[in-house]
């Protein structure tokens, strides 16, 4: 009906997207920041006993389109 | 007359190498022979229920040896200690029942692995108390007999595996004058019967009995009246 | 054979001669048994309702991306991807989050186009008008009750637009035995969540299905273009594919991290520990009983065998009410307090049917557990006095 919503462990997005469903934010949000450079585990789905790592890892265009490219 | 069990120097050591160490038995040499009544006497720690326990094969002597017809006991492994066990019946000062058994269960609960059925042993443990005045105990739980009932539901599961020798221990000391009287009648009928006893007690009406008197003290031998 | 079953048959009577020993192993067992079951069973009714969710879901969900974060998509991104060979629909939504009433309640905020809102689905009671003047929503169960809102319900603007603000009216509400994320729901359309949010002409994902076999090729163009209107910069595209989120799934489902386990494995240590203590408060009592089987012609193997029925009647015992317990709390008591230390957002006393499922595996483990807590606190202290000599065990 909604297009499917809901893969997580989570009936808001108040807590963690991920959680919530990983389609919408495939990474957790607290664990890119809030020290820069450093990780944050997310204090709302890592309790959960189902648990999500990053959904999807975020793939450039560029990489994409030439996945054998090497950096010189 | 054949020799049932000797001591030859035995000695007992309770928590040895410790500050709390106590010689319980010092070199003890006797023999009982079958049929026979035996008995120790002595104060009380001279080492009667110590010297009981080792004949009866509950403990190891430190030193010596203990026969059990002609059998030294010092090499046999758990498992045939406890085969011998098997042809003794104990009496115990403090009774030694189950409390959460009932009395019929108590006295033939050692019959369990000898593979003898419940009914069997239930048929049993009614006779044997009917023998021994307590017909109407069947069901009851130790806790709700006087101390003299208690003790002759430890006779009627001594006797319950007809056992070639009983040792009793001290088994006048928790009972008034009566059931005393009682338990020691009951002593005599199964001696007459053929049983050997081994008895320890400070009671003369026990001692009575007995053919043979060993006097200990501080764990010796000391004397032996016949 | 017969000698075997009499003994056994004295480890069952053991069992019930301690009622008080064990009662409170059964129940230190229970204890860690039981919200292990419960966190297990609720995993799997999460996986069931998260594959319904991919199964009726699109085959492509895109979202924006800049600075690696999600991000708005212009609404004009809709025409550029429907474009694409392959392509049969491209649906823009808006899925936010808002907060409401004093207490601040979280909701989630979905809206979608005219067309695709439901008119009369079994789980909706009330539905939406063509013509109606204010915005129309339909809400969540649990959303509805902390909010006391019902159908025809009028809500007062609790939003800022540069458009104005509107009364909204409860149209609907969404059945307690729908899948759980309904709870915190508000469905709308597209044109009022995107004035609820104040951001026209935007969109949060779009949800774009494809003919069959084209998913992947769709996923690759899209992510070579970049959102047509940007003013600032370009936003990128991310697409979750079908197949991506069901490889994703069984990894969800492993509860093997985050602190549930770490819980789980300190819950295991603290009932060995309280059953080694149970065992040792009667452990003078087990000596003295055993030492007196010795001492009247029990063997040390039967005494074992004995101790070992009794054990394993034990632990069966818990096993089996932990699975009943655990039963009875999902099903019929609807996960009351255990749902909301497992799932995110949810009430002590849950607005909604919350999903589950016993499976054999976690259940068969529980025996397994029960085994090892039960064995390890009676069958030890059972097997230290029967291998010392009788008259040391009656002392």
């Amino acid at each position: 009906m909604l297009g499917g919503l809901g893969l997580g462990p989570a009936i808001d997005l108040s807590r963690c997207t991920l959680a919530f469903d990983p389609r919408l934010g495939p990474v957790c949000e607290s664990q890119l920041g809030p020290i820069p450079g450093g990780g944050f585990v997310c204090p709302h789905h890592a309790c959960s006993v189902f648990d999500y790592s990053p959904a999807v890892e975020p793939l450039l265009p560029w990489a994409e389109a030439t996945p054998d490219a090497t950096v010189p | 007359m054949t020799v049932l069990l000797e001591t030859q120097n035995v000695t007992k050591i309770h928590r040895p190498g410790t500050r709390a160490e106590v010689r319980a038995l010092d070199d003890v040499s006797l023999c009982v022979e079958v049929g026979s009544c035996v008995a120790f006497t002595g104060p009380s720690g001279s080492g009667k229920t110590t010297l009981l326990a080792l004949l009866g094969a509950l403990e190891r002597p430190s030193h010596g040896q203990v026969l059990f017809q002609g059998r030294d006991l010092r090499s046999d492994s758990d498992a045939e200690l406890t085969r011998i066990r098997r042809k003794m019946g104990f009496i115990f000062q403090d009774f030694a029942l189950i409390p959460s058994l009932a009395v019929w269960e108590n006295i033939t609960y050692p019959l369990i692995p000898r593979g003898m059925s419940t009914v069997e042993r239930l048929k049993l443990a009614q006779s044997l108390l009917g023998e021994l005045g307590l017909p109407d105990k069947t069901y009851e739980r130790p806790y709700e007999l006087s101390g003299g009932e208690q003790q002759r539901v430890s006779i009627a599961r001594a006797l319950a595996g007809r056992p070639e020798v009983i040792l009793a221990d001290e088994p006048t000391s928790n009972l008034d004058d009566a059931a005393a009287v009682e338990l020691i009648a009951v002593l005599k009928k199964t001696h007459a019967a053929g049983t050997t006893l081994i008895l320890s007690s400070h009671d003369p009406r026990v001692l009575a009995i007995a053919e043979t008197v060993h006097r200990l003290k501080s764990g010796r031998l000391v004397a032996t009246d016949r | 054979m017969r000698l075997f079953l009499e003994i056994a048959r004295t480890g069952f009577a053991a069992l019930c001669l301690h009622p008080l020993r064990s009662g409170v192993t059964i129940c230190v067992v229970m204890s860690i048994l039981v919200p292990y079951l419960a966190g297990v069973g609720l995993s799997h009714g999460i996986r069931d309702v998260a594959e319904d969710s991919l199964r009726f879901g699109a085959d492509l969900t895109v979202t924006g991306l800049r600075f690696g974060r999600t991000v708005p998509i212009p609404l004009s991104a809709v025409d550029a991807i429907r474009r694409i060979e392959g392509v049969t629909e491209v649906v823009p939504r808006i899925v936010g989050a808002l907060s409401l009433g004093k207490n601040r309640e979280p909701a989630v905020l979905v809206g979608l186009p005219h067309g695709r809102l439901p008119k009369d689905v079994k789980w909706v009671q009330g539905q939406f008008s063509d013509s109606s003047t204010l915005n129309e929503f339909v809400v969540g169960s649990q959303l509805a009750s902390r909010l006391s809102l019902e159908v025809g319900s009028i809500i007062p603007p609790f939003y800022r637009s540069a458009k104005g603000e509107r009364l909204s009216k409860v149209v609907g509400v969404l059945a307690p035995d729908a899948p759980l994320w309904q709870a915190n729901l508000m469905l709308t359309s597209l044109e009022t969540a995107a004035q609820v949010f104040d951001q026209p002409d935007q969109v949060t994902c779009l949800l774009v299905s494809c003919r069959a076999g084209y998913a992947d090729q769709i996923k690759t163009a899209i992510l070579r273009t970049a959102a047509p209107d940007s003013t600032q910069g370009a936003i990128r595209y991310r697409v979750a594919s079908r197949r991506e989120l069901e490889s994703l799934l069984p990894s969800g489902w492993l509860h093997r991290e985050g602190i549930f386990n770490l819980h789980f494995v300190l819950g295991f240590a603290v009932a060995i520990l309280a059953v080694l203590v149970t065992s040792g408060a009667g452990l003078s009592e087990r000596r003295r009983e055993i030492g007196i089987l010795k001492a009247t012609g029990w063997q040390t193997d039967e005494i074992l065998l004995r101790g070992l029925v009794e054990s394993l009647l034990l632990c069966c015992a818990a096993a089996s009410g932990s699975v009943v317990v655990a039963f009875v709390w999902l099903k019929w008591l609807n996960g009351l307090w255990i749902a909301s230390v497992f799932l995110n957002g949810v009430d002590a006393v849950p607005g909604f049917e919350i999903p589950f499922r016993l499976v054999p595996v976690p259940v068969l483990l529980a025996f397994l557990i029960s085994a090892i807590v039960v064995l390890s606190g009676t069958l030890y202290p059972t097997w230290r006095a029967a291998i010392v000599p009788p008259r040391d065990a009656m002392r």
